[in-house]
Formats: structure tokens, sequence, C-alpha cells
């Protein structure tokens, strides 16, 4: 088999006993880890800070934890998804707990302040009779302009207001027209 | 030098690889994972292509990503700006995700090629969106010189543009910014009408042909102010995809007689006509761009990209009505050819490297995925106990055609699998065209998909002026055109209410692939791109004398089209098909093992 569809469809080794063995070996290293941390921080929590119900809580619990990984992986398979999905519910709800302040200290009177000033960052207004929404695109795009995750604003002309049906400035096809020679 | 193209994070990642500008593979991240339009970062795709290449360590000069992450993050902190204080949901949604992976784009690239074995890259590169757009649709193509149109949902802030290609250099012109954007304008419709956003536009367009554009003028007034230049402005009053989490609001649900549609409750008139409508004024504001863009440009030659480009009817208009001579159409035309345009963008516009212009474009018939031995796929079908039949040359496409000839619905799976939406004949379903019942037994039987839903014809290129009213080739199906006049039958006009009376109508001698309005979305099928799918059409033209099979793409309803040789087994065994050909094997329905799974597999499966 090539290498390119063994990467593919490595069927060989995709065996049900093999999954399952994957699997097992998943479940073992994030017990494993997970126990070991728990063991640590109910340590550190007992002995050293003297949290000791906390502590001896933790210790019991990642114990029980690194032994399951140990002996018995597949026991940890339920729990490690309820956890997951637990872990995932405490990140939405701090996302909303850390944005929500955000938007409304920035966002809200940032809007306000720019609706006041008639400003609108998307150009939403309709356009006058005769115009064209077409935009021209002054700047060309280089080495170093692809070397950036960001383009260069041209506020201008987006400001600018051409007639309907008016061509691009013909210097902008020069560009190409000059540059473009014939190919292999 | 080899250079990786990488789209992702939006929907249907992709990865390529171009060696010294040829373009050696590209595949979409879907295939691999078997979620479909799958926008994680594409690390299957990108490992199969290094593979492909034989890429060895620290060998990969330059990843090239779609567009430029900053000026899109920028843009939605923008648009929060706009709207607030309405729009705190989506804002919530959307920055985690930003702050966790979109905005560390470099660090990704760098860990996954490692990941890959593929070492460190030389450099990482960033095209912008509609840059890439433009790139895979000029450079990807025959032409030497062209004008090229992309237009899709948004990119950074583009949502159109126009361009010049020369030679080996490209020039955006003109550009159309967020939120005004044809694609989204054409994404609210789809919401409406009660299909997902970003996939089921292909269903809307399938719908208008049975409606009447009976709202065209409400759009006209109220949703665009579409200029002469193919320019045009929203009214967003009406939508509600900059700060909600739907894209249409309730002034446009009073606009059109209701709310939306719910997902798969029955179809009204409402619907048809809506789509009808709206692709009415797609396909004007397509033409009036086409125009603009051969006046500012001067070119006979026209290439389309962007997801809008997918839109085969308004293509079809384009190369009808249009200006241009002639239209090229990147295959891949949605965000996964963006991949492909990003490295070709590198290579020629960043590197300097010539074109080849031999009259053939670069896609390779767009084939350039997987392929697996027919050794490998024996050994497999061994180790299972499959029953098989193995064929020759020749024996084997005689077979698959007299199997079609008799009405036999036959899964062809062989060579490189195809990159971008169409299953081009590789990853195909097969059909008799002829058959007045195939289009509704390949919806409800083997696709379980809506019956009224068309199927596409893959004809012989040399005869497809035989078929259909059509003087240019087609080879990526993306292009429609009426069904020749002399192969029409006499149609009686069905009630609308009858939607599957309408759907069972014969229009024509290959019914099963002509639409409600007498036209087809052709693929021409050339012996040079695809040998074997050529000689199963002309054997099959040999028996029949149509030169017309109907094709669909290998996959149900919801599942990304089949990748491997198991995923084509598990599709067969779980569909009505009734022969399976996997490269030089044969494997009939009747003959295979009980198939098992546990519980309904179709749950697993997202609507799409």
């Amino acid at each position: 088999m090539s290498t390119a569809s063994r990467q593919v469809w490595n069927w060989r080794d995709d065996t049900p006993t093999r999954r399952r063995e994957a699997a097992v070996a998943r479940l073992r290293r994030t017990g494993l880890v997970g126990g070991v941390v728990a063991l640590v921080a109910g340590t550190v929590l007992n002995l050293v800070l003297g949290h000791v119900i906390v502590g001896r809580l933790l210790v019991t619990l990642g114990a029980l934890q690194t032994m399951a990984a140990l002996w018995r992986p597949h026991l940890l398979a339920s729990p490690l998804r309820w956890l997951q999905r637990f872990g995932q519910l405490v990140g939405a709800g701090l996302a909303w707990l850390l944005l929500t302040p955000l938007w409304l200290l920035v966002f809200v009177p940032v809007g306000w302040w720019l609706r006041l000033r008639r400003r609108d960052p998307l150009h939403r207004a309709p356009l006058a009779a005769g115009l064209t929404a077409w935009i021209p695109r002054r700047r060309s795009s280089d080495a170093a302009s692809a070397a950036r995750q960001f383009q260069d604003e041209d506020r201008e002309a987006r400001e600018l207001e051409r007639p309907e049906c008016a061509l691009p400035a013909p210097e902008l096809l020069a560009e190409v027209d000059d540059a473009g020679g014939p190919s292999a | 030098m080899n250079i990786l193209g990488i789209s992702a994070y939006y929907h249907d990642s992709a990865a390529c690889l171009l060696q010294d500008g040829r373009l050696v593979a590209a595949a979409q991240e879907e295939r691999f994972t078997r979620r479909k339009h799958d926008a994680a970062f594409p690390r299957h795709a990108l490992r199969y292509c290094l593979a492909e290449g034989g890429v060895s360590r620290d060998a990969v000069d330059a990843v090239v990503f779609y567009d430029k992450p900053v000026t899109k993050f920028v843009r939605i902190l923008k648009t929060a700006f706009a709207v607030a204080p309405r729009g705190l949901p989506t804002f919530v949604q959307a920055v985690p995700t930003w702050m966790r992976r979109k905005l560390w784009i470099p660090a990704e690239i760098a860990t996954e090629l490692d990941r890959a074995g593929a070492g460190r890259c030389g450099r990482v590169l960033f095209t912008e969106h509609h840059e890439a757009h433009a790139a895979s649709a000029f450079f990807a193509s025959p032409f030497e010189n062209a004008a090229i149109l992309t237009l899709d949902g948004v990119g950074e802030w583009a949502t159109s543009s126009l361009s010049a290609g020369r030679g080996n250099r490209l020039r955006l012109l003109e550009e159309i910014h967020f939120p005004h954007s044809l694609g989204l304008l054409y994404s609210a419709f789809t919401y409406f009408c009660g299909f997902r956003v970003n996939s089921g536009e292909y269903k809307l367009m399938g719908l208008a042909p049975y409606g009447e554009p009976r709202y065209e003028h409400t759009i006209r007034e109220h949703l665009i102010d579409l200029r002469e230049d193919g320019s045009f402005r929203l009214n967003l009053d009406y939508f509600d995809y900059l700060g909600g989490l739907r894209m249409t609001n309730a002034r446009f649900a009073d606009l059109f007689d209701g709310p939306p549609r719910t997902a798969e409750s029955a179809l009204t008139r409402r619907e048809c006509d809506l789509a009808r409508s709206i692709q009415a004024v797609t396909e004007d504001a397509v033409l009036r761009m086409a125009r603009h863009a051969h006046r500012a440009t001067g070119d006979r030659r026209l290439c389309l990209a962007g997801g809008v480009a997918l839109n085969c009817v308004a293509n079809g208009r384009v190369l009808r009505e249009g200006p241009f001579d002639e239209l090229w159409i990147q295959p891949a035309a949605g965000d996964a050819g963006g991949a492909v345009g990003a490295a070709l963008h590198a290579w020629h516009q960043l590197e300097g490297g010539d074109r080849v212009l031999d009259g053939q474009d670069r896609m390779a018939g767009a084939y350039l995925g997987p392929a697996f031995s027919d050794a490998d796929i024996a050994a497999w079908l061994d180790a299972r106990d499959y029953s098989y039949t193995t064929l020759g040359a020749g024996e084997l496409e005689r077979d698959a055609a007299r199997r079609i000839a008799a009405g036999e619905v036959v899964g062809l799976f062989q060579g490189r699998m195809e990159f971008g939406p169409r299953a081009l004949g590789n990853r195909s379903i097969v059909g008799d065209a002829r058959s007045p019942r195939m289009q509704s037994v390949l919806n409800l039987k083997i696709k379980y998909r809506e019956s009224f839903r068309p199927f596409a014809p893959s004809v012989l290129a040399e005869r497809a002026h035989e078929c259909f009213d059509l003087d240019a080739p087609s080879p990526y199906m993306l292009l429609t055109a009426p069904v020749a006049r002399e192969r029409w039958t006499e149609t009686k006009d069905e009630p609308f209410d009858d939607i599957i009376a309408t759907v069972n109508q014969v229009r024509s001698d290959i019914p099963a692939v002509t639409h409600v309005d007498q036209s087809a979305r052709i693929q021409t099928v050339h012996a040079e791109t695809n040998p074997r799918y050529h000689r199963i059409i002309s054997e099959f033209a040999e028996l029949t004398g149509c030169p017309t099979v109907i094709n669909t793409s290998f996959n149900v309803r919801g599942e990304p089209i089949v990748c491997t040789p198991s995923d084509a087994y598990r599709c067969f065994m779980r569909t009505e098909m009734d022969t399976l050909v996997l490269g030089n094997h044969v494997l009939e329905k009747s003959a295979q093992p009980a198939w098992n799974e546990d519980g309904d597999w179709r749950d697993d499966l997202p609507l799409d």
C-alpha cells in the first residue's frame, strides 16, 4: 500500500481491538495525569497550606483515580465524559461572566458614541442615486503584505463617491498589464 | 518548491500541496473526519497531501493560509460596535473561539506540521480571502488573460471582487464590502425556507424552478438596491446576521407572508416562489457584474470563484447571455478552493512562478484526492470475507454499463477522489438517465433526501450536443443548460400541491436528469481526464443509444462523499444500491453477508 493511501486508510491497524486498546491507553493517560495532579494538589493543601479536609478529599479522589487509571481504566470513561461536559459548561459560563462586563463597559458605550457622532463602521446607509457600490482596490499585495495577518485599510477608498458604471482607474489595470508577461 | 495551502475555521476546511507550481494533491477535511463541512484545522488533509507529495522532513517551503485572520477579527469587533447593545450572544459565542484558536494560526500550523512529521516550514503566509478565490479561479484556469469575479458570503471585508489576470499576475481592481453580500442574501433565503445555511443553498437553487418569481419585485424594492454595474447595497433593516443568531428578522417575515419555514416541514408554494425570486435576483446581479467586468477589463474570458459561483444556473446564464466568449469556474469554488488559491497565489504572484498554458486547466479534472490500489482493496475484501468478482479492463466497463442499462443503481469507486463539492465519476452513484422512476428511487431509497431535488447527468463530452443545448465543456458540473429540444416530451400542468407528481412527470427521453424547467446540471466526461468513466458511458451508449447517465455523489444525506473503500462499502450496504464497483472489483448486494448496525445509523448523521 502506498504511503498516501496508508495515511488515509490504515485498515490493517484500524481493527476494533486496536481501537479499544487505543481508547484504553487514552483513558489511562488522562486518568493518571488527573490523578497525580489531584494527589499533589491535595498534599500541598493538606501539609503546606493547612486545608486539611479539602486536602484529604483531593488526595482520596486522586488516589482512587490513579488506581483506576492503572488497573481499571474503563471505569474512568463515564466520569471523565461528565467531567468534560462540566468543563464545557464552566467554560461557557466563564465566557459570559468575563465578556458581559466587557460588552457593557466598552462595546455598548462606544457603540452609542459612534451613533451619536453618526459614524457607522459598517457603512450601512443607502447609496445615493447614480453612484456605484464598487470600492476601488488601490493597494496591491506583495510579499510584505503576504507575511502579515492583517491587511492595510484604505478608508479613503471606501468614502470615494464614484458614478455608477465607473470603470476602475486605468493605472490599476496598467499595473498588471505591465507586469504580466506571457508564461511558459 | 513545496507550498501548502490551507483553508480552515469557517466551513469546508481543506489542504493542498503545490510542488514547483504543480497541484499534486488537494482534499477537504470532511472526507477524512466524516463530518460534513468540517471547519476544523485540516490536519488529516494536510497529512494526506504531504504523503501524496512524498514531502520529506523540513522540506515545506511555505504554508499559505487563505485569509487574514486579524482583519477578520477586526471586522467582527467593528460589527459588535455597530450593533451594540444588541449582539451580546453572538459576541460571547465568537470571541472565545478566536482567542483560543483563530488568532494563533502560525503556531497551529507549526504544531500540526511537526505532528505530521514534516518538521519546520520555511514561511507562513496569508493571502486575502478573495485574493485566494481569485487566484484559485485564474491561475488554475487555462486562460492567459481573463477577468475574474469572486462572490461569496464574506471574507475579511470583501464579499465580491473584480480582478484582472495577466499571465502570472493578478490584480484586484474593485470590491464590495460587508455587510452588503450577495452570498449572505442568498443564505438568508436559504435559512428562511428552512434549509441550513452554508449547505442548503443547493436545495434552494433546485427548488427555484418549481416556483414563480412573485416576490422578485419585493426583494428589489425592499432588500437590495442593485445598480446597473452589478454593485449593490442591502437594506440591513430586514436581516439579523449582524447582531443576532439568525439570518432574518421579523420585518423580513412580514415582507414574505409569515415566519420562516420550519426545517423538514412540508414545502409550500411560498418557499418555491421565494426560491425562484431570489434566484432571479441573483442571476441578474451576477450577469450585471459580468458585464461590468467585461467593460472594466476588456477581456473576452471570465473566471469565477466563491460560493456563489457554485450557482450553476447563474453560471449557465452568464455563459449564454453574458459578454464573455469563454468561462472557467473553479470546481472547488467555495472555501475549500481557497486553499488551492492561496498556494497558487504564493507560487505565481509572490515567487514569480511561470504558468503552463497548454489549453488545459491545472485542476486535473479535480481528481486530486487519495486513490487505492486494486490489490489493497482485494486484501481488505478478503480479510472481511466480502464476496466480489474481479474483472479486467474493458470487461469491467461493459459489465457496469450492462447493469446500469438494466436499471440497477451502481456505486462507482475508482481512482483519485474528487476535490470540491461534486462527485465526477470516481466517487459516484450512477443510474440510467432514461428511467422515469430513477429520480425518486435515488432520492428516497439511496440518498434518503428530499424528493424534489434534481440529479445531474454525466454525458460524453463529444456527444453532449445530442442531449443538451450546450456548446462549451462543463467537466465540473458547474453549468446548467436546457435539454435538447428534440428530446422533450409533452407534459401536462400539474397542480402544485402535488410536488411528487410534478417531480415524476416525464419531461424528456432522459427524464431522470431533466429538471422541472427542462434544464440539467451537466458534467461533460472527457476521455483524457477520466478514461474509465468515459468508457463506461461509451459502453452504455452502445447498448442503449443514450450517451448520458445519471450521476450523484457517493454518499447519503448529511454524510460527506465517501473517501475510502470501507466508506464506500458501508454506504453501499446501508442503502438500496444494487452493485458496487470498487476499482476492478464488482460486488453484488445480494451476495454480501448481512449488514448489522446498532441503532439507526441515520440518527448519527446531521440533517444538511
